[in-house]
C-alpha cells in the first residue's frame, strides 16, 4: 500500500476538521473493509485517512421511544445483526447487515462505511430506504439531515462534501401491520450482490389490502433506487398472487441495469422481477401466519 | 509516517515506531516475526490471515496496524498452552482436517472463535462460521468434522 498520513482525531469537530483541512484528498476510515482493498488495488489513493476509532458516539444502537432506531455510523455490522433492538422490529435489517461477507469482515466493517462507499450492490441500502431510512451529516459546526434515498450520486458517489460526515443513520419505527424483506442473489458467500430486493409492505388491519408498500432495488442501477411504480401498482389493492406476478413484471422493467462480471443485463432484471415477487411472497405468507391481525 | 504502536500479541507487549500504512497482518509477520498468520488474497475473502482482535476474528490483512494500537491480538502461535495443544488444535490433527496447511492457521482461530460464541453449533451454523475461511485443498468435510469433535472435547474439559 502507498503512503498516507494518518490521524485518529477524538470528536467529531475535529475529524470533520481533518477531512476539510486536506480538501477532498482524505478519507474517512471506519472499518475498512472496503477503502483498504481498494487503495491496495490503487483504486483509491486518497492523501489522508481520518480514523473514527477514537470518536465517541459513532458506535451504538439506541431504540427510541417511538420504537425507531438511531444507528451510530461507525457501528459494526456484527452489532446490527445481533442487536436485540434491531432484531425487535427491524429483524429484516439485521438479516441483511448478517449476510454481508464473513464474520471476519463483519466483526470491521460498519454501516456507514457499506453506505459511504456508495456501491450500487451496498447490501445495508435497499432495506433501509424501504424502512424509509434518514442519514445525519455533520460538518463538525452543524447538521443537515436527508433521506437515504437521497444520499447516494452515482456508483463510488454520495452527497458527502469535503470535510463532512455521516454520523447516524435513523430508521423510523416499523409501521403496524407491516411485513418487510431483503432477498438477494449472489454468485458466492463472499460476493458482492448480483441484485438486491427490499420490500416493505404495510397492510390495512387484518385486511390482505396493501396501504402502502415501497420496493427498493439495488445493484441495478448506479445507485439503489426505488421503485415507484411497483408502489403505486400495490397500493390500495388486495395481495394475491396475480398482483405480485404483475409487480414483479413491473420491477424488471423499472430497472436500469448494466452488464458487467457479475452478471448480464437481461440476468439482473428477470433476478429483480423473481426477488420482487419472492419478497411478496414472504409478507404474504406472514400474513396467512396470522402475524398482520 | 512512522507513529508509536502499542500491540499486546499472545499477551507479550510490544512498542514499536511503525509507518501508519502498515497492516497489522505485516507488524505480525515482519516486525514481530510471527508467520503463522499467512498472507492470502489481500481482500479479506480466503481467511488465512485470521487473527482474533480484542477475542474476535478479523482479516488482519484488512486492518491498519495503527487501528489496533493499544489492543489484544491472538495469533495461531499464542493458541497452545506450551507444548500443550488447543483443543480446538488438538480436534484438526486428530481428524485429519488439514492437508497443505496454509489455511489451518485461519480456520483453526475462526473455529476457536465460533465455539467461544457458540460451544454447540450445528452444521450450517459451522458453515456460517468459517464462510470466511477457503481451504484451497477443498478439505472442508473434515474441517467441518474437527469442528464438531473441538466442541465435543471442549465440552469434556468444561470444569463443571
Amino acid at each position: 500500500m502507498e503512503a498516507f498520513d494518518y490521524m485518529r482525531p477524538t470528536s467529531v469537530a475535529d475529524a470533520c476538521a481533518a477531512l476539510r483541512e486536506a480538501g477532498g484528498t482524505a478519507r474517512a476510515l471506519a472499518g475498512g473493509t472496503d477503502i483498504l482493498v481498494q487503495m491496495r488495488e490503487g483504486k483509491l489513493r486518497p492523501a489522508a485517512l481520518v480514523s473514527l476509532r477514537d470518536v465517541p458516539g459513532l458506535r451504538s444502537v439506541r431504540r427510541e421511544q417511538d420504537g425507531g432506531l438511531t444507528i451510530g455510523a461507525a457501528t459494526r455490522l456484527i452489532d446490527i445483526e445481533t442487536s436485540p433492538d434491531v432484531l425487535r422490529d427491524h429483524a429484516a435489517l439485521a438479516e441483511a447487515a448478517s449476510w454481508i461477507g464473513s464474520v471476519q469482515v463483519r466483526d470491521r466493517a460498519t454501516i456507514g462505511g457499506n453506505l459511504c462507499n456508495a456501491a450500487p450492490s451496498a447490501d445495508t441500502a435497499p432495506i433501509l430506504i424501504a424502512y424509509g431510512s434518514s442519514v445525519t451529516i455533520s460538518d463538525g459546526r452543524g447538521e443537515r439531515t436527508l433521506p437515504l434515498e437521497d444520499f447516494f450520486t452515482g456508483p463510488g458517489e454520495t452527497v458527502l462534501e469535503p470535510g463532512e460526515l455521516l454520523t447516524a443513520i435513523s430508521v423510523p419505527p416499523a409501521p403496524a401491520h407491516s411485513h418487510a424483506k431483503y432477498y438477494k442473489t449472489f454468485r458466492s458467500a463472499m460476493d458482492c450482490c448480483t441484485v438486491g430486493v427490499a420490500v416493505l409492505v404495510v397492510f390495512a388491519p387484518d385486511s390482505r389490502l396493501v396501504e402502502d408498500a415501497r420496493v427498493v432495488l439495488g445493484a441495478i442501477a448506479p445507485t439503489p433506487i426505488r421503485a415507484p411504480r411497483c408502489e403505486e401498482m400495490l397500493r390500495g389493492k388486495e395481495l394475491d398472487s396475480a398482483l405480485m406476478a404483475s409487480v414483479g413484471a413491473l420491477a424488471a422493467e423499472e430497472a436500469r441495469p448494466i452488464d458487467d462480471v457479475r452478471a448480464s443485463a437481461e440476468y439482473r432484471r428477470v433476478l429483480a422481477e423473481v426477488l420482487t415477487k419472492r419478497a411478496l411472497a414472504a409478507a404474504d405468507s406472514w400474513l396467512q401466519k396470522g402475524a398482520g391481525a | 509516517m512512522k507513529r508509536e504502536l502499542h500491540l499486546t500479541v499472545n499477551g507479550v507487549s510490544y512498542h514499536r515506531l511503525i509507518d501508519t500504512h502498515r497492516t497489522l497482518l505485516e507488524v505480525i509477520r515482519d516486525e514481530i516475526g510471527l508467520t503463522g498468520t499467512k498472507n492470502g488474497c489481500g481482500q479479506g475473502e480466503c481467511g488465512a490471515c485470521t487473527v482474533l482482535l480484542d477475542g474476535e476474528p478479523v482479516n488482519s490483512c484488512m486492518v491498519l496496524a495503527h487501528e489496533a494500537d493499544g489492543h489484544d491480538v491472538v495469533t495461531i502461535e499464542g493458541l497452545a498452552d506450551g507444548a500443550v495443544l488447543h483443543p480446538v488444535q488438538r480436534a484438526f490433527v486428530e481428524t485429519g482436517a488439514i492437508q497443505c496447511g496454509f489455511c489451518t492457521p485461519g480456520m483453526v482461530l475462526s473455529a476457536k472463535a465460533l465455539l467461544d460464541r457458540n460451544p454447540d453449533p450445528t452444521r450450517q451454523e459451522i458453515l456460517e462460521g468459517l464462510k470466511g475461511n477457503l481451504c484451497r485443498c477443498t478439505g472442508y468435510v473434515k474441517i467441518i468434522e474437527a469442528v464438531q469433535a473441538a466442541s465435543c472435547l471442549l465440552d469434556e474439559e468444561e470444569p463443571s
